[in-house]
């Protein structure tokens, strides 16, 4: 079972050096649990939906405001919203330690439904 | 496995037995009730209840002439092989003391072929009574009712525990039927203690206030565990009510499969469970994702559907 306590904990260590949200959300764009400021998971599913392959790990969004770092989290997907201040090499980072760090749990969770 | 359990419905002709079987196990609402005849001697229903649960319900004519074939020639047919007598008692009847001394008559004649079964006895159309007078009129009522009880089971006492039965009051137009039926029906049930611990497990690992396992065709209340103590005790018997009302109105052919409630307080779930169930998950929390408890309740149902 996920307990979403536990999630946005995990979720809210990414919330430094400028990246201010975390979210994880399935595919359909249904958030499971986010730390920080509010995203909508639900524009971040339907770009990821537009560039997906099976071999797409990770997709970096640079734009005006900010950056937006995406990628797979088992069958779901991970996001970090960031400031345009943010590193994107730092985003980078964050991201993958976190998609790694969760991506046992999740499939493990997903396995058995 | 499946297993039945023989139900008798008895009590004074016009009590309202079958309007009340009606209401619970085949879709009626209250309203529709007026339409109904008086029944000829017995009528049977088979109603499936989780599964491999059958309630055979034997609803018997109220009026005295088949009263009297129940108590005299049939006595062996109708009173063997029971487990539960409910009898139903008008709140507004003339005649109270007759209708005390047939309730007599067949708890004693009920001891004699099927002493194990239980007895509920429920003094109805409550609503008729002025809401100030409620109480006092059922604490009266009740305690004439248990009075007889004991006449009848005092020969009996010896394996008997339950010869003082438990009385209901209720009213096919508000929530205290569904209060007596679901009492009736958890006692029915096996393994609810069982299916309780899990539940309380449920709820801890969802850190929810409270989690409630309806019976899925009747919305009757099965089990429930809650974490944090609510203030209203009627709760449960609301909701069956407004959830059954709500799917008589909506008139249409679809399943009711979930629903989802919130303010910025709670959030409230209500989605198909076990192949027999509805699951209800109130979270304290009104940002609670639904995607996740979703997910939860998915994670959790082969665990339940084991318990039936």
């Amino acid at each position: 079972m996920l307990k979403q306590k536990a999630l946005i904990q995990v979720l809210e260590q990414a919330n430094t050096n400028e990246v201010t949200s975390a979210i994880l959300f399935n595919k359909e764009g249904l958030l499971l649990g986010q730390s920080g400021e509010e995203v909508s998971p639900t524009w971040i599913s339907s770009i990821w939906a537009c560039f997906d392959r099976r071999d797409l790990n990770e997709s970096i969004i640079v734009m005006d405001e900010g950056i937006i770092g995406i990628a797979p989290v088992a069958n779901m997907l991970l996001a970090l919203k960031a400031s345009k201040k943010a590193e994107i090499g730092m985003v980078r980072a964050k991201l993958r330690a976190m998609a790694k760090y969760l991506e046992g749990p999740i499939s493990m969770i997903e396995r058995d439904v | 496995m499946s297993s039945r359990r023989k139900v008798l419905l008895m009590g004074k002709s016009g009590s309202g037995k079958t309007s009340m079987r009606s209401i619970i196990f085949a879709n009626y609402i209250a309203r529709d009730c007026s339409r109904l005849g008086p029944t000829i001697e017995v009528e049977h229903a088979h109603v499936r209840f989780l599964g491999n649960l059958v309630l055979h319900l034997w609803d018997c004519g109220g009026q005295e002439s088949f009263m009297e074939n129940f108590l005299v020639s049939q006595k062996d047919q109708i009173f063997k092989n029971v487990q539960v007598l409910i009898y139903v008692f008008d709140v507004e009847s003339r005649e109270f003391e007759k209708d005390l001394r047939y309730y007599q008559s067949c708890l004693e004649a009920l001891l004699q072929n099927s002493p194990k079964a239980q007895v509920f006895c429920l003094i109805h159309k409550m609503d008729l009574i002025e809401e100030d007078h409620r109480e006092e009129t059922f604490k009266k009522r009740e305690a004439d009712v248990l009075r007889y009880s004991e006449l009848a089971a005092r020969p009996h006492q010896v394996e008997r525990e339950n010869a003082v039965c438990q009385c209901f009051k209720s009213s096919i137009w508000d929530e205290t039927l569904y209060k007596a039926w679901s009492t009736i029906v958890y006692k029915l049930v096996p393994n609810v203690g069982i299916m309780e611990e899990k539940l309380k497990k449920f709820a801890a690992i969802l850190d929810a206030d409270e989690i409630i396992l309806f019976e899925r065709a009747t919305f009757l209340v099965i089990a429930h565990a809650e974490t944090r103590e609510h203030k209203d005790s009627h709760r449960f018997e609301k909701v069956s009510n407004i959830i059954k009302q709500f799917k008589l109105s909506c008139r249409c052919h679809f399943e009711l499969e979930s629903m989802h409630v919130k303010n910025s307080s709670f959030s409230a779930f209500i989605d198909t469970f076990t192949a027999n169930t509805f699951i209800m998950v109130v979270l304290r929390d009104g940002n609670a994702s639904v995607a996740a408890t979703q997910l939860n309740i998915k994670l959790a149902r082969p665990h339940f559907e084991k318990l039936e």
